[in-house]
């Protein structure tokens, strides 16, 4: 085959899995704290030997490198519901799923569940600094949380602190979808970090960044697809003067 | 190509959204109605592992393969329980509760459901029923030759009879509080219904510690907010409109693949 149209092929591969991020993102413009991704390529150089001089020895294809994730803080939406906590800074509330794992988090719309433990929407407990869910007595009302994550009640006082742990490296957590993140780092208690009571962190897309991004990126993809035919028509083009001299 | 699922995913997700808003902004006028919010987590990521991608020289700027997503869905939708604005309504039997809890009513089934909604009314045999015609429970009967009802804080109703000097008391309402008041299943009818979510009912007198005070001749108004909703409104429906702009481009991509020769 011609290494034209197969450095086009690469390209092009590498833009429809672009238009899938694009899409992931712009799905999830309203999911709470959801963090947008990115694609990274890089060149990757093929050898197609022959008698040329080096310099024109290699041909560079385009290789996927890896999905970068940009962890800047989404806005603040304000909810009116006490245990809506959004989070500001660096940090994630660690919960336990209801299968015993542990997972992170960003998404801060806790709710009490039927046992009066504090939970995530998808029933994972919430965690404590050291690693025990929070109970809350039962019949309490007049929630407050604290900067730091201590919950209060009314008349009962301190129920608790929601941990909040941070990183090294959060392009190394794995997504495991329901906003939740896996790690195998042992994170570290966070200390730059506020909670905001009856508030919830948006996603940090930028609808116009996608937008504009898929644009160029549909046109690039059609220049592409216009590249892989002229070259078509190029070998036609010569099969056909070829044979008129023969 | 995923692209398009994906689009479609976040178009199935904005309808919702505006389903939810919609119900809420039809709401605005229902009698303590609580808002409702619709709530998005990502769908699962799938991992497109390629050779190579580990291990790659240490201290590379991208140590992670390749996660993609393939949309969004509904966790959930859930209510805003926060308190909603009383309004006088100068009728003794519209009560409404300001704090935690909500009255409790007998369905005609012998199943307990809870309203905040206190608009009560008297039955043909005297008894104190919500709109529907249920009564509440335990049951209040108001006898026929009561002059005046008045309700006070903490529930108890005291009845005037002609020619008595002491009001008379005739029973006491309670109030019932669940540990997490967003998992109640609504039934319509301003009714809500205990689920293993909502956890158990803890039924106590009004105006005592952890339970609402009961305020006669008021009513509890929704808690919309008509401009919140309207931008979340315009926000969604502008969501809706970007991710039918992927399925385009996506289609428009498949075509350019389609006319290659």
């Amino acid at each position: 085959m011609d290494t034209k149209i197969l450095v086009s092929l690469s390209h092009q591969v590498a833009m429809r899995r672009q238009m899938d991020i694009i899409a992931n993102n712009i799905a999830n413009m309203n999911t709470t704290a959801y963090k947008r991704e990115s694609i990274m390529f890089n060149e990757y150089l093929s050898d197609i030997g022959g008698s040329l001089p080096e310099s024109f020895k290699k041909v560079s294809f385009v290789q996927e490198m890896g999905v970068a994730r940009q962890m800047t803080n989404g806005e603040l939406v304000t909810t009116g519901n006490v245990l809506d906590v959004a989070l500001e800074g660096e940090g994630m509330f660690k919960v336990r799923q209801p299968n015993g794992n542990i997972a992170y988090t960003r998404n801060g719309h806790f709710s009490l569940s039927g046992d009066n433990v504090l939970i995530t929407s998808n029933g994972a407990e919430v965690l404590d600094d050291g690693d025990a869910s929070i109970q809350f007595p039962v019949n309490a009302d007049g929630f407050k949380v604290a900067e730091d994550g201590t919950v209060s009640a009314k008349g009962v006082g301190e129920i608790g602190k929601v941990a909040v742990l941070q990183f090294q490296n959060y392009g190394e957590m794995k997504k495991i979808g329901d906003n939740l993140y896996s790690a195998e780092e042992e994170p570290e208690p966070s200390e730059n970090y506020r909670m905001a009571q009856g508030m919830l962190e948006t996603s940090n897309v930028s609808p116009v960044l996608e937008i504009t991004n898929m644009i160029q990126l549909s046109r690039a993809y059609a220049q592409t697809a216009n590249l892989i035919n002229q070259v078509q028509q190029t070998s036609k083009q010569a099969i056909n003067s070829i044979t008129k001299f023969a | 190509m995923k692209a398009l699922s994906i689009a479609a995913t976040g178009m199935l997700a904005q309808q919702l959204n505006v389903e939810v808003i919609s119900n809420n902004i039809a709401n605005m006028n229902t009698t303590a109605y609580k808002r409702q919010r619709a709530e998005f987590q990502d769908l699962l990521y799938q991992n497109i592992e390629r050779a190579g991608a580990a291990s790659s020289d240490a201290g590379t700027v991208v140590p992670t393969g390749i996660q993609i997503g393939v949309g969004v869905r509904t966790a959930g939708v859930y209510r805003v329980t926060s308190q909603g604005e009383l309004v006088n309504s100068d009728t003794p039997l519209d009560m409404a509760i300001n704090g935690k809890g909500y009255f409790r009513v007998q369905l005609p089934t012998g199943e307990d459901a809870y309203t905040r909604a206190g608009s009560f009314q008297l039955s043909p045999q005297g008894e104190i029923v919500n709109s529907e015609g249920y009564p509440i429970s335990p049951g209040i009967t108001i006898p026929q030759e009561a002059i005046d009802i008045s309700i006070n804080a903490n529930g108890e109703v005291l009845v005037k009879i002609e020619g008595q000097l002491e009001p008379q008391n005739v029973g006491q309402f309670e109030i019932a509080t669940f540990p997490n008041n967003a998992g109640l299943q609504a039934l319509g009818d301003n009714l809500l219904m205990e689920t293993p979510a909502s956890g158990a009912a803890t039924i106590g007198a009004p105006n005592t510690p952890g339970y609402g005070g009961i305020v006669q001749g008021y009513l509890e108004r929704s808690n919309v907010n008509s401009v919140a909703e309207i931008t979340q409104l315009i926000a969604a429906q502008r969501a809706y409109e970007m991710n039918s702009k992927v399925i385009s481009t996506a289609d428009e991509m498949l075509s350019v693949t389609s006319n290659l020769r």
